[in-house]
């Protein structure tokens, strides 16, 4: 059954106990060790803010993702190449960076990921202030570009300039334009 | 509390969008303007996630 946005229940790391938090497994290592080793270490000195993933019926997080505030800095030629009607002297794009997301190996390929992704762009843009692009350091697995694409988002071209010379990098950059 | 230079596997070193994003996303970027049709749909979304935060937490009689 697909889950859907509004099926969603959502609390920031803070509000949910460890108990709750051992409930969780995606089937990463890296991902499940740091929501329960990191997240709150990381909450607390102002790296990422995690948020935990519930749905109707289980107990057990379903997901979480965490966020940062990022740029889309723009070199000195670029700033004249925004196509913008009007003058803006601006040296970056607004953005918020989705540094981590999991969901929970019970529950994958059943629209979860998309919709906590959708539930995301509704959170940046409740805030008063400017952000226009989310982005991500996707592992570079085909499952996982796959999963960002269908997303919206693409990959940055710059970044695969900059990693050409290395045939499989960890992570690709990819971006979503909030606009559209 | 384990101090953050003692957990560099966690920082998995990620790639910066770096002085130079990609021309195409930038003139796309500056070009697009944000329609009432999607004004409509990221506020349908915001309110999607005041929501979800509102909503009480499952419990164990619901489930596991």
């Amino acid at each position: 059954m697909a889950v859907e946005v509004a099926d969603l229940v959502i609390r920031h790391i803070r509000d949910v106990d460890d108990e709750t938090l051992k409930g969780f497994t995606c089937g990463r290592d890296q991902l499940d060790e740091f929501l329960l080793e990191d997240a709150r270490d990381y909450d607390a000195h102002g790296i990422t803010s995690t948020v935990v993933v519930f749905v109707p019926g289980r107990v057990a997080p379903a997901g979480y993702f965490s966020l940062s505030a990022d740029s889309v800095r723009l070199t000195e030629s670029e700033e004249f190449e925004l196509g913008l009607p009007f003058d803006a002297p601006i040296s970056y794009y607004p953005a918020v960076k989705l540094t981590k997301l999991a969901t929970s190996f019970e529950l994958q390929s059943q629209g979860l990921g998309e919709a906590i992704v959708e539930l995301i762009c509704g959170l940046v843009t409740e805030v008063p202030f400017a952000v226009r692009v989310l982005t991500v350091d996707a592992v570079n697995q085909p499952k996982v570009i796959a999963f960002y694409e269908r997303v919206g988002f693409v990959e940055s071209l710059a970044d695969r300039r900059e990693k050409k010379d290395q045939r499989a990098p960890a992570t690709v950059l990819m971006v979503r334009d909030l606009y559209l | 509390m384990m101090s953050l230079a003692m957990k560099p596997a966690a920082f998995q070193a990620t790639p910066q969008l770096g002085p130079e994003a990609s021309r195409e996303l930038l003139q796309r970027l500056g070009r697009v303007r944000l329609t009432d049709k999607r004004r409509k749909e990221l506020a349908d979304l915001a309110a999607a996630a005041r929501a979800a935060f509102a909503r009480p937490l499952p419990t164990a009689a619901n489930g596991r």
